[in-house]
């Protein structure tokens, strides 16, 4: 009996020591290809630190459900999670993800200068920051860009200028739309989701000199700048673009433009990366250009997937290692050297931009640079607003504000509405949410 | 031996005891929090507004939204054209695997196969593979014929989700009007032929009464997973455009999950098992009166 009760103690012993010691990281990840790529060497950080490494991953709004389920309901699953830029600043307002200021601030001089955290690109850097504070680190960052297919626009006789206009865009498409050959103008996400049409869509509210709220948070639905950007879109996308959009989400797009059916495409520019993949028909066949414009000069958007570490995680100094081990140059050369440097996460660090063996093999680099420095995550629209964010709104109540302009949006797009009944619902939802959430002044 | 009845049922109760406990904790607990979730409010983003009570308002709110009063017609015409097409379907096709004919086990299997595709691999499969404007089956068909692709999900939405619904529940209906044909005694059929009733009567007078049961248990069972379709929709329309092709269920995920409301997706979560138990009462009803009229 004796025998049993020590037995028994010893095991709970054991178990609490291992579990106050800390026992593996638990990393909620997103599963994209460069993330995958990570996980698959993440055994080299365990070689090197003797930490070892717990993954969960899950596609992305799957993430995005669960991640935001543990740290609201205190659920404390997770040590380090994904999380995007729009994420950052709520979550750091609301205590979900610890600040990594003091655990820089405990770095050596050596790790420090190894790290060399004034190589983050400073757009990607602010966007991850609440108050100064740098609650995360990026991953891989991307703006948007306009993609074009050289081969078409030299058979045309058209020059696609360095920063084209919306309208400019909208030229070329229809001269280049040809369905009955089952070549379309231009790709354009159409698929209702904050992620899905409205970002695509928000950088062109911006644009053409709409905003979602005024400084005193009243929405901004029924001004003429708004109107005219919803009715470009719808007009852009009925006269040249692809048929059924509102199925056509980022990966139908891409679809489409690497299978050689689109002029044009704009999105994100990691996508650079893919278009010139061994798989893409128009590998080398492709141009790049800045986001269109119209009345504000710099309308690209500015993304990045980011590592952050939950203020739950009993685990934070091993975390922070593995943070920084992920995000720094040393893993950039690593995968450069391992998988190739098209594969390299773009859109966190200068160095890779000046790296010569990566601009070896990505002539998108360039553009993909100036997109990222050329977007203004603080001051997104013509007018002043009171929310941080190009593609989207920095405020918690936005996923869901999203989704249901997003559906109206759609809804407008596929005839099912009209402009005036698709721009009321939205101002009614938007009212709604500014009230509800005690924005409105 | 005197054998005293009421110890007897005594006994009996106490036995289902533990069983009536875990049944009750398995499926009462879980709607009692989300009664009481649907009367607070609490938006999980936004910690700094405070768990609060507000009383029945999150329902106030839900009944006085036009969209949401959308949303309900859309479930309820979902649900029962779904319903009908499927019990039509599933009747013809019962109707059609009951006899013997060469290839009738490979028929029975092919038709019934698409209850085993998971609703989310089925919604892809359809919307790209099959109906997308540009990469499925529809775009080659209608450039064979020089015509422009039907936008299906865009312009005919809630048609192309019962469409979908009524692929894969189908089978389901067929399953259990066939189990219920076989059952029918082959005597009762020869006295028909004998007395001179034709396929048609056949079908109408003996073999539909002969299996009143079987459809209703179809009907009562395809209604209650038909009410919560949600894969489908998910993977397909994300229930748009606009609201068009959105359900009960799609926008208790949507509230939950985007908005991160809970107290108003508890709110619908409440109203859609209300709902569901009144479609049953009256479905209940109406089979059970059909029943007696045939009987009599």
């Amino acid at each position: 009996m004796c025998k049993r009760f020590i037995s028994v103690m010893a095991s709970t012993a054991i178990c609490i020591a291992g579990f106050c010691a800390g026992g593996p990281l638990t990393i909620a990840t997103v599963n994209n290809a460069d993330m995958v790529t990570m996980q698959k060497y993440s055994s080299e950080f365990t070689a090197k630190t003797g930490i070892r490494l717990n993954f969960v991953v899950l596609p992305e709004n799957e993430l995005r459900q669960k991640v935001t389920e543990d740290v609201g309901l205190s659920a404390g699953r997770y040590d380090i999670v994904t999380i995007g830029d729009y994420d950052i600043p709520i979550w750091a307002a609301n205590r979900w993800v610890s600040s990594l200021e003091p655990l820089f601030k405990a770095l050596s001089p050596a790790e420090a200068r190894a790290y060399d955290r004034a190589d983050l690109l400073g757009p990607v850097r602010s966007a991850l920051s609440y108050k100064h504070e740098q609650y995360a680190l990026p991953f891989y960052g991307e703006s948007s860009m306009l993609f074009y297919r050289k081969d078409l626009f030299a058979a045309a006789g058209l020059k696609m200028p360095p920063n084209p206009t919306w309208y400019q865009v909208y030229d070329f498409a229809r001269r280049l739309n040809q369905p009955t050959r089952g070549q379309y103008g231009i790709a354009l996400r159409g698929l209702p989701g904050w992620g899905q049409n409205m970002s695509v869509f928000c950088s062109m509210i911006n644009t053409f000199g709409g905003r979602w709220f005024d400084m005193n948070w009243r929405p901004q639905f029924k001004t003429p700048d708004m109107r005219t950007a919803w009715e470009f879109y719808k007009k852009i996308i009925t006269e040249a673009g692809e048929p059924g959009a509102t199925t056509a989400g980022y990966t139908e797009c891409l679809a489409l433009t690497s299978a050689g059916k689109a002029a044009m495409w704009y999105d994100a520019t990691v996508s650079a990366g893919a278009l010139q993949g061994v798989d893409s028909k128009v590998r080398g066949r492709i141009g790049y250009a800045l986001a269109p414009t119209v009345k504000k000069s710099n309308a690209g958007w500015i993304w990045a997937w980011s590592l952050a570490i939950e203020s739950s995680s009993r685990n934070k100094e091993a975390a922070f290692k593995f943070l920084c081990w992920a995000t720094s140059k040393e893993y950039i050369n690593l995968i450069g050297n391992r998988v190739g440097w098209a594969q390299v996460p773009p859109g966190t660090r200068i160095s890779t931009y000046t790296n010569p063996k990566y601009k070896a093999v990505a002539d998108f680099a360039p553009l993909t640079l100036s997109s990222i420095r050329n977007s203004n995550y603080n001051a997104p629209c013509v007018e002043p607003v009171p929310y941080k964010g190009v593609q989207y709104v920095g405020i918690p109540e936005f996923q869901g504000l999203g989704e249901e302009v997003g559906q109206q949006l759609a809804a407008y797009l596929a005839g099912q509405e009209s402009v005036d009944a698709a721009l009321s619902a939205c101002q009614e939802a938007a009212l709604r949410v500014a009230k509800e959430g005690g924005y409105l002044k | 031996m005197k054998v005293n009845r009421s110890k007897g049922y005594a006994r009996v109760d106490g036995l289902l005891l533990p069983s009536i406990v875990i049944v009750a904790l398995i499926t009462q607990i879980p709607i009692l929090v989300t009664l009481g979730l649907s009367v607070v409010r609490w938006i999980v983003v936004r910690p700094d507004l405070r768990v609060s009570f507000v009383g029945i308002s999150n329902y106030i709110q839900l009944f006085t939204t036009p969209s949401f009063l959308g949303i309900i017609v859309n479930t309820v015409v979902m649900t029962l054209a779904s319903i009908t097409v499927c019990t039509l379907f599933g009747l013809i096709i019962s109707l059609t695997l009951n006899r013997q004919f060469p290839g009738v086990n490979i028929a029975r299997i092919i038709l019934i196969a698409p209850f085993f595709v998971m609703d989310a691999v089925a919604g892809i499969v359809w919307k790209t593979l099959m109906l997308h404007p540009s990469f499925g089956i529809n775009s080659v068909i209608a450039n064979l014929f020089g015509v422009t692709p039907v936008d299906f999900l865009g312009h005919y939405p809630m048609f192309t989700v019962v469409m979908l619904v009524v692929w894969q529940w189908t089978p389901f209906f067929v399953l259990i009007l066939l189990a219920g044909l076989q059952s029918i005694p082959e005597e009762i059929l020869e006295s028909a032929r004998l007395d001179g009733a034709g396929w048609l009567r056949t079908i109408l007078r003996i073999k539909i009464p002969a299996i009143a049961n079987h459809i209703e248990v179809a009907v009562m069972t395809g209604l209650i997973f038909i009410l919560k379709v949600f894969g489908l929709i998910y993977v397909t329309t994300a229930g748009g455009p606009g609201t068009a092709s959105t359900n009960l269920p799609f926008i208790v995920f949507r509230t939950g999950f985007y908005r991160w409301d809970v107290g108003r997706a508890a709110a619908m979560a409440v109203i859609t098992v209300v709902l569901t138990l009144i479609f049953l009462n009256l479905l209940f009803t109406l089979v059970r009166r059909k029943s007696r009229e045939l009987e009599a």
